[in-house]
Formats: structure tokens, C-alpha cells, sequence
């Protein structure tokens, strides 16, 4: 005869059933070999070889972060080509609106390091064009000997909407012939 | 006044599980240094409880095995990966309830039960009881048929259903918990088991009458 507990107990819920699978549970050997198993398999997974597809995975990623120096480095000197380059036709291009009197330096070095002078009025670059070469600057030094002018072709510079601007300063040993050179234009 | 005891003795009586979250993230922390032997100490403390939600979830015991095994040699391989943003418990539970769900959809065709034995001592003897007289059978056969239709009704259910069930009800854990786990909130876990045991009850229902 089921005791006065039993029959008090007589709605049984989900929950009471579900009760008994919590008392579901492997032998207590069972951990023995699990353990076990599991001790090599982890030890197998320390030492497997990564799969060849991780170091694809991987590649795109480490070449983006070893390009970014480069990348960078290779911004900053077009960069800086960009701006010289753009400075140093500006310059070329109004470099020899000064007086004749004031260049006394060397020839050569003086084309190497580009001065910054005020514009040539275009106008008289223009007009200096129709000749094959005509005179830029005039240097003298206190020996006449060895004072020149400085002498360009009209190749050395192109018109355009913005005015005259130089494409090279030919402006070397053989650009300067001796004051006393004549039959050239001169400004 | 009042307030300052109440909110001290919250303080105080809370930090059971925060106590447990931390010892698990010295232990978690040593493995990551590269002590491997205290990854160890965590599958001793976790084997049990991952064991019996791949087991509960899938209802083979074979495959519940190699199933916790394969969880923590994924967690031990890419502890490295977690960075203690939640609890490593909760990390854990995800690593086995994602391995089951996924070994469960590939052998949808061929799934069949491999179950363990009740552990009668530690059974409800009041509940059997009472239902050894309903159903007018033995306890040991309405035990091993009770298993079976439970095991049943579980499977019937959808993942997502079974899995709230599993950690709910079988775990213990709270809805804020499995919400974490699961990546939801804890009012979608609470219609999720109202639901799942609206489902249960309806295949269960010759032992609930």
C-alpha cells in the first residue's frame, strides 16, 4: 500500500520528470579513461603541424603589415619628388629676374642650387623667344676675363595658358660664352 | 543606515560564483603563460558538467565523450583567444553546445541513443514512486522506460529549445546565464523554456495525468 507521501505526490510535473536525467551519469571508470584519452589527444594537438591553408589565411594579412613601411616611405618621397619638383620650376622659372650685377657666384654652382628670385615678365620672355638664343644674366667678376653671360636657347622654356614656364635650366660651362660674344638678344 | 547594511550584506553574500569565476581566471591565466599542467585543474573542475551537456543534448554517451574531449582540447588550443570578457565557464559551455549542435546536424540521418544508467540512489524515490503507481509498473522498468521517453522528448525538440532546456532545468543555471551563453536576453531564454516545456509536456503527458 503507497504510504501518505506517495499519494500526496500525485501531480507530477515536467520538471519531476526531467529531475531523473539529472541522475543520468557515466561510472566512475569512465573518467579514468577519459582522462586518459584526453592526455593524448591534447598532447597529438600541441604537437600537429598547423594546417596548410592557416598560413594562406595568414599571408595576405602579414603582407599588408609588412607593406605599410614601404607603402608609407613610398608616399612620403612622392611626396616630396612632387613638391621639389613643382618648387623647382617655380624657381627655375623666376630665377633670373634679378640683376645681372648681383650674380658674382661661380657659374656651375649656382645652376645646382636654385635661388628663389621674383617672376620673369612673360612678355619679355616672349619676345626674347624669337631669337635662337638670347641672354639670361650677365656675370662679371673683377677680372673681365673671366666674366660671361649666361646664354639660353628657346627650348628651355614652353608657353602655355599660365605664361612661359622652364623645363630645364641648361645653364652650364657650355651655356655661358664670354661677355664679348655678340649677335645674341638680350633683356 | 539600513541601506548601507543591506547593500554591504549583497556584497558579501554574492561573490559564490564571482570566487569560482576567478579562481578559473588564475588557473586560465597560468595555462596562457604556458603552464600546461593547470589546464588540468580546470578540465577536473568542468569535465562533469560539459560531459552532461553534450550527453543531454545529443543522448549518446559515446559521442557525449569524445565530444567533451574535443571541447577542451578547443579550449586548450585557443586559450590564447580568450581575454576574460566573460566568465570561462560561459566560454566553455558555448565551445561544447556548438561542437554537439554541429556533430548532431551532420549524423541527423543516423542518430540513435547510447544512454547512461540512472543512478537509483541519487533518483527521486518520491517521484518514482508515485509513478510506479500510476502506470502500475515496476520501478526498474518504468525507470529504463522513463529514461527512453525522456530522451525522446528531448530529442524532439528544436536546438535551440533543447539546449535551454538542457541548461535550465538539467544545469541549473540561470536565465541570465544561459542568455549569455546563448547571445540572447534573458526574457527570449524564459519564453524559450516556457515553450520547450509546453512541447515536453505534450509528449510526456501519460506520466503527467
Amino acid at each position: 500500500m503507497p504510504d501518505l507521501k506517495t499519494l500526496q505526490k500525485t501531480a507530477i510535473t515536467v520538471e519531476d520528470l526531467i529531475q531523473i536525467k539529472r541522475c543520468e551519469a557515466p561510472s566512475p571508470e569512465f573518467w579514468d579513461t577519459f582522462d586518459r584519452e584526453l592526455k593524448a589527444k591534447t598532447l597529438q594537438a600541441l604537437v600537429r603541424p598547423q594546417p596548410w591553408y592557416s598560413k594562406i589565411r595568414l599571408t595576405p594579412a602579414k603582407m599588408a603589415i609588412s607593406l605599410i613601411p614601404a607603402g608609407a616611405t613610398a608616399a612620403v618621397v612622392f611626396m616630396l619628388v612632387s613638391v621639389g619638383s613643382s618648387t623647382l620650376s617655380s624657381t627655375t622659372a623666376v630665377a633670373h629676374s634679378m640683376p645681372a650685377k648681383a650674380v658674382v657666384a661661380p657659374v656651375v654652382a649656382q645652376a645646382e642650387t636654385p635661388v628663389v628670385q621674383p617672376r620673369i615678365n612673360d612678355d619679355v620672355l616672349l619676345a626674347a623667344a624669337g631669337a635662337s638664343q638670347f641672354v639670361m644674366d650677365e656675370i662679371t667678376t673683377e677680372n673681365d676675363a673671366s666674366s660671361y653671360r649666361r646664354v639660353m636657347d628657346s627650348e628651355t622654356y614652353r608657353t602655355s595658358s599660365r605664361g612661359a614656364v622652364y623645363v630645364a635650366d641648361p645653364f652650364t660651362r657650355t651655356a655661358a660664352v664670354p661677355i664679348a660674344a655678340a649677335g645674341l638678344a638680350h633683356f | 543606515m539600513g541601506l548601507i547594511k543591506a547593500i554591504e550584506s549583497v556584497l558579501v553574500s554574492t561573490p559564490t560564483t564571482e570566487v569560482a569565476v576567478d579562481s578559473d581566471m588564475v588557473w586560465v591565466k597560468k595555462v596562457q603563460a604556458g603552464d600546461v599542467a593547470a589546464f588540468d585543474k580546470l578540465v577536473v573542475k568542468y569535465r562533469e558538467r560539459i560531459y552532461s551537456i553534450t550527453y543531454n543534448l545529443i543522448s549518446n554517451r559515446e559521442d557525449a565523450a569524445d565530444l567533451t574531449q574535443d571541447t577542451f582540447i578547443k579550449a586548450f588550443t585557443s586559450i590564447n583567444k580568450f581575454q576574460g570578457k566573460s566568465a570561462f565557464y560561459t566560454w566553455l559551455y558555448k565551445i561544447a553546445i556548438n561542437a554537439s549542435l554541429t556533430l548532431q546536424k551532420k549524423n541527423r540521418l543516423r542518430r540513435f541513443f547510447s544512454l547512461d544508467n540512472i543512478n537509483q540512489e541519487m533518483a527521486p524515490a518520491e517521484i518514482l514512486e508515485a509513478l510506479a503507481v500510476k502506470t502500475k509498473t515496476e520501478k526498474e522498468t518504468l525507470i529504463k522506460e522513463l529514461q527512453e521517453k525522456l530522451n525522446e522528448a528531448l530529442q524532439k525538440l528544436s536546438p535551440i529549445h533543447r539546449t535551454v532546456v538542457v541548461l535550465f532545468e538539467i544545469e541549473g543555471l540561470s536565465h541570465q546565464e544561459i542568455a549569455d551563453i546563448m547571445n540572447s536576453t534573458a526574457g527570449t531564454v524564459r519564453s524559450r523554456l516556457h515553450y520547450a516545456k509546453q512541447q515536453l509536456q505534450s509528449s510526456l503527458q501519460d506520466y503527467l495525468k
